[in-house]
């Protein structure tokens, strides 16, 4: 896509102003999830709830959220929580838990320059450890972390109580 | 009669004389027996020499067998015309009239064989199984996405041209119809902008062929009942996981990402290509009127198009095709089918792709020699289209390293030329004295 060529690209830490657009995000990034597994199926006021959980990760402590601009467009965010561990060593872990990029940026290396942002936010606040969580059968997902070098290292099984 | 009362014949008609003849195509043999002795040739003993040959050549099978001219025309019934998902017993009529244009037209021994299954790898898994025993492979009536996943697949895994006529077929007829609408209005395809209306099997295919074709895939706009495509729409997602190729088109597609309902797609447009909804009035004449100057309509859903002809004429269409024969311009996959596997068959290709396709849609576009508006492509029964094309096609295949046998254009004319009068005039021998009786009314 030609129109990609002359990119600039910023990745920062998300503020207040980002919110919309990165709840915008978060609500296709659930329905995305919706599509690989029953047990996601999303919520009727998916829209405000994904507002208010933004405005709330934005301002938390223990999450990292960061967005990536693409001449000056929010096209993509990460969100991590920064988990204790109480019986494991290393003590914290960065956990990703929404990860999403529209459409028209994506397969452009946008994903792994993000996912290379966090990592080294993670490394200057001390933690040494990264994970991150999504659906099973999410085989995008599962490639590209495991391209990045993660590997499975906890399962999580499911299943309906009649 | 009119055309609710004209349809209701040819269903009468169709019934009546499908119990009358019980199926639409034979086996006979094409060798002469003599004595019964002569089956120790067509048979055992000798056949097993020949079986020793093949055996050590696999491709010896092209010449020593009707492998070279034997196509399968396989369908698991799950879109049959616009009946839907009926199962491959009820397809069965449809592939046999398809077999039977196979034949008529092309001269090709075209077998039907609807298969039961809703399981897509077993699907591929027995198309592929079929391919020492055919020259090529027609799909048929398989519902999208999923035919876009078997398509891909099985072309990429098998050795033989494989074809989905829904797909391939609409496409390279539109490409071609389109080549002389753009003569006769003097507009160049870098140029113009075109919205697809539809994103179904064949305007998808459509789209990807016209991209093949040099049109400029920034000026495509594909609109559907969700509205104008485009890469923030609310189901890109679930495009990407369960139909890639629309979603890919989404990416490339709409350069100035216009967004919103169909009538948005038209705008401005050159040319529109329907393949959406058979209600006429379903493309409004108003839309027709905020299009750029010498609109082209293709209104190709079947039975009815999306706007009646006179319609689109009366906004200020000045080229319009249809899916039906009773208007002028019929965008008619029989027009492709029979020629482009008469084509690869002769070449005994290993394979057919976009650039074939594109070569015969031209081919078929040059066969009109002075292309006005109502005639933009040849008629059915303009019979040197066919060898015409076929050879066009077997030529192209050699060109770009897909076949197994090479020759020039004009020994593949005379080659499929005279393969397609033969087969006709045996059918005409045997129709002439009286051996397939005649129907009555």
């Amino acid at each position: 896509m030609s129109k990609m060529v002359n990119r600039k690209i910023l990745i920062r830490e998300a503020e207040a102003g980002d919110a919309e657009d990165i709840a915008k995000m978060m609500a296709r990034l659930k329905k995305l999830n919706e599509e690989f597994e029953t047990q996601f199926k999303v919520v009727d006021d998916l829209d405000k709830k994904a507002l208010d959980y933004t405005n709330k990760v934005i301002k938390s402590e223990k999450s990292i959220i960061t967005v990536a601009e693409i001449n000056g467009k929010v096209g993509g965010f990460i969100k991590a929580d920064i988990v204790d561990r109480i019986f494991y060593q290393p003590k914290s872990e960065l956990r990703i838990t929404d990860f999403y990029i529209m459409p028209e940026f994506r397969r452009n290396g946008l994903g792994k320059k993000i996912l290379t942002d966090l990592t080294d936010r993670a490394s200057k606040n001390g933690i040494k450890m990264i994970t991150a969580e999504f659906p099973a059968l999410n085989l995008i997902g599962l490639n590209f972390y495991k391209k990045s070098g993660f590997r499975g290292i906890l399962n999580v099984y499911g299943k309906e109580i009649s | 009669m009119n055309d609710e009362e004209r349809t209701a014949n040819f269903n009468r008609l169709a019934i009546k004389y499908s119990q009358k003849y019980r199926g639409k195509i034979n086996t006979m043999p094409k060798v002469p027996i003599n004595k019964l002795g002569d089956f120790s040739i067509w048979y055992t003993p000798g056949v097993a020499a020949v079986s020793e040959k093949i055996k050590e050549d696999h491709d010896l099978s092209f010449e020593l067998t009707g492998r070279w001219n034997s196509v399968a025309i396989v369908t698991d019934g799950t879109r049959v015309l616009g009946l839907g998902n009926i199962g491959p017993e009820a397809a069965m009529p449809v592939m046999e009239g398809k077999a039977l244009i196979f034949n008529y037209l092309g001269g090709i021994n075209a077998i039907p064989l609807p298969v039961k299954t809703d399981s897509r790898e077993y699907f591929n898994s027995v198309v592929r199984s079929l391919e020492p025993s055919f020259g090529a492979i027609n799909l048929e009536d398989i519902e999208s996405p999923k035919c876009f996943f078997i398509l891909d697949e099985l072309q990429k895994s098998m050795n033989i041209p494989v074809w989905h006529d829904d797909q391939l077929g609409t496409a390279s007829i539109t490409l071609a119809g389109l080549i002389n609408a753009l003569r006769i209005v003097g507009k160049k395809k870098e140029d113009v902008r075109i919205a697809l209306i539809g994103s179904g099997a064949a305007n998808l295919a459509t789209a990807y062929l016209l991209k093949a074709a040099g049109f400029n895939t920034g000026n495509l706009i594909i609109a559907d009942h969700l509205g104008v495509l485009e890469p923030e729409r609310e189901d890109m997602d679930k495009l990407m996981i369960n139909n890639p190729w629309k979603y890919k088109f989404a990416m490339e597609s709409n350069r100035d990402r216009i967004k919103g309902g169909i009538e948005n797609s038209i705008k401005g447009a050159d040319v529109i290509i329907s393949a959406a909804k058979s209600q006429p009035g379903f493309i409004r004449k108003e839309w027709i009127k905020t299009m750029n100057s010498d609109p082209i309509v293709f209104a190709l859903a079947n039975p009815s198009p999306e706007i009646w002809p006179g319609d689109a004429k009366a906004a200020g269409a000045r080229i319009v095709a249809t899916g039906r024969s009773d208007f002028p311009n019929q965008i008619n996959n029989s027009l492709v089918f029979p020629s482009l596997f008469r084509g690869v068959l002769d070449a005994r290709a290993k394979g057919v792709n976009f650039d074939v396709m594109v070569t015969a849609s031209e081919e078929i576009a040059n066969f009109v020699e002075n292309p006005v508006e109502e005639m933009i492509i040849p008629r059915m029964d303009q019979y040197d289209l066919y060898p015409r094309v076929a050879a066009a096609v077997a030529y192209k295949t050699s060109q770009l390293g897909l076949a197994r046998r090479n020759n020039s254009k004009e020994w593949f004319y005379n080659n499929a030329k005279e393969i397609i009068d033969f087969n006709r005039k045996i059918y005409g021998e045997i129709l002439g004295n009286g051996l397939i009786e005649r129907m009555d009314e």
